[in-house]
């Protein structure tokens, strides 16, 4: 379980977070929805434990999260494997720091995702980046995985690839799943809770079926309503 | 099962090992052309110059691993690689710890290169001056010498990169003005022994009267150089767990 209690955060005069309040349930799919510069990769870095709270505290399992960050599996927004890396050596890179590397699970991911382990990082498409990035969080058995903007700036076909790659890819009831992103159609049937934010505060937070089924709208639409209308905390 | 310590300590470094090789390679290269040159070009006792290449060459293997330090920490936020460095399960110590021996190694294969090939070469050229040296003088006192001092000089590159680790994670912690940061903060610490060593280091050379006792005041100033490099080191170390945000 991940909770974050009045957490703030400031960069400079920007307030990234104003006192949040989340609670990530163990086991599920979670959507941190948000327009850009909401506050949603903050959250991320905060559960990764490259960013501190100013204010209040996060907890992931109960302890602070530097101290968990082998429970943890994140992919950034940015690119962050080394460009002179194949995808063999980043895959081998990886499997020496987190015990929970299973490679079996990576061969089936990397030819799922039409993937070659010799492909060199600095020299593949956009796409395929964003593939290899999917690669190394999908390929551990972490009880937590964060992805930050996983479609961002990425075609529709890869987007659809990446979409199903999370299916087959995220152990169900093993592990808690958090996905940032501002586009929610990919993930719309995915998610079993969602929590909106905007200009560092939570919007809205509850169960997706549940809020379905109470607005008879589809998590887009909510989104729009949500972000027209301005904090409607439930 | 625990992931290994020491093989994620050996991932880490041989990780940044590659960032090194051409410049190892540069000095290999230089070292070999520049005095394949002076050896063709002279004869006889002038070819003791020889020496000149070799002296400067122990300068640029010396000075491109402080370069390197600057490249292989800066590097890391250039290509956002930052983002992999800090997720991962490890200290800050074995972070830069890793950088710290890679920056070692570069120095270490670049100055004994150079001191193999010229020491070749004027043995080369001159075959007897080992035989003449050790009639002249204590051959095992040159070489405790030259012991004592190359360990000081490994000290002092300690020490150096641990001021380019400080310098560079200070430079982060002000985004607006990290270059201008690093700059100063680099500047202060290489003066700051300066200002200070003539104090301490007066004191402690004073008794020493001869080569033996000027060797030990060596080996003394090689300790106190590397207990400042571990006091620089453990700081970087402390602002990298404690300070640097992304």
């Amino acid at each position: 379980m991940i909770e974050f209690k009045q957490v703030s955060k400031r960069f400079g005069s920007v307030v990234a977070l104003d006192g949040v309040n989340i609670h990530f349930p163990k086991g599920s799919i979670c959507g941190l929805f948000g327009p850009n510069g909401a506050g949603k990769s903050t959250i991320m870095k905060l559960i990764t434990g490259i960013n501190y709270p100013d204010q209040g505290e996060v907890k992931v399992r109960g302890a602070s999260p530097k101290a968990q960050r082998q429970l943890v599996a994140y992919l950034p927004e940015v690119d962050h494997l080394y460009p002179w890396w194949n995808l063999a050596q980043a895959a081998r890179f990886m499997s020496v720091f987190y015990p929970d590397w299973d490679e079996g699970r990576c061969k089936e991911l990397l030819s799922f995702l039409r993937l070659d382990e010799g492909m060199i990082l600095g020299k593949i498409s956009k796409g395929q980046r964003a593939k290899a990035k999917l690669l190394m969080v999908l390929s551990r058995r972490a009880p937590y995985l964060l992805l930050d903007e996983p479609f961002s700036g990425i075609d529709l076909l890869t987007r659809e690839e990446i979409a199903h790659a999370l299916i087959k890819g995220y152990r169900e009831g093993e592990q808690t799943l958090i996905i940032s992103t501002h586009e929610i159609d990919e993930i719309e049937s995915l998610v079993d809770q969602v929590v909106f934010i905007d200009q560092g505060r939570i919007q809205l937070q509850s169960d997706a079926e549940q809020l379905r089924m109470e607005r008879n709208k589809s998590l887009v639409e909510i989104m729009k309503e949500v972000f027209r209308n301005g904090s409607q905390q439930v | 099962m625990a992931a290994s310590k020491f093989k994620m300590f050996k991932s880490l470094y041989y990780k940044d090992l590659r960032e090194t090789r051409a410049e190892v390679l540069i000095v290999a290269i230089t070292a070999i052309v520049s005095i394949l040159w002076v050896w063709a070009k002279t004869e006889g006792d002038s070819r003791m110059i020889i020496m000149v290449p070799a002296v400067a060459l122990m300068g640029l293997a010396g000075l491109l691993p402080i370069i390197t330090s600057f490249r292989l920490l800066g590097r890391e936020w250039g290509h956002n690689t930052i983002y992999l460095m800090m997720s991962l399960p490890i200290s800050g110590a074995m972070m830069l710890g890793s950088k710290l021996l890679v920056l070692l190694t570069e120095y270490l294969a670049g100055t004994l290169l150079v001191g193999i090939i010229s020491s070749i070469a004027i043995f080369i050229s001159f075959p007897d001056l080992v035989p003449e040296l050790s009639r002249q003088a204590d051959l095992i006192l040159m070489i405790k010498i030259l012991i004592s001092l190359y360990a000081a000089s490994i000290a002092a590159i300690v020490y150096l990169f641990s001021c380019s680790f400080l310098s560079q994670l200070c430079g982060k912690l002000f985004p607006r003005a990290s270059g201008l940061i690093t700059l100063v903060v680099f500047l202060l610490l290489l003066i700051a022994p300066g200002k200070l060593s003539p104090e301490w280091s007066w004191n402690l050379s004073y008794p020493a009267t001869d080569i033996a006792s000027q060797i030990g005041f060596i080996w003394i100033y090689t300790g106190i150089t590397l207990v400042f490099a571990l006091l620089l080191l453990a700081a970087s170390i402390w602002i990298w767990e404690r300070r640097i945000e992304l």
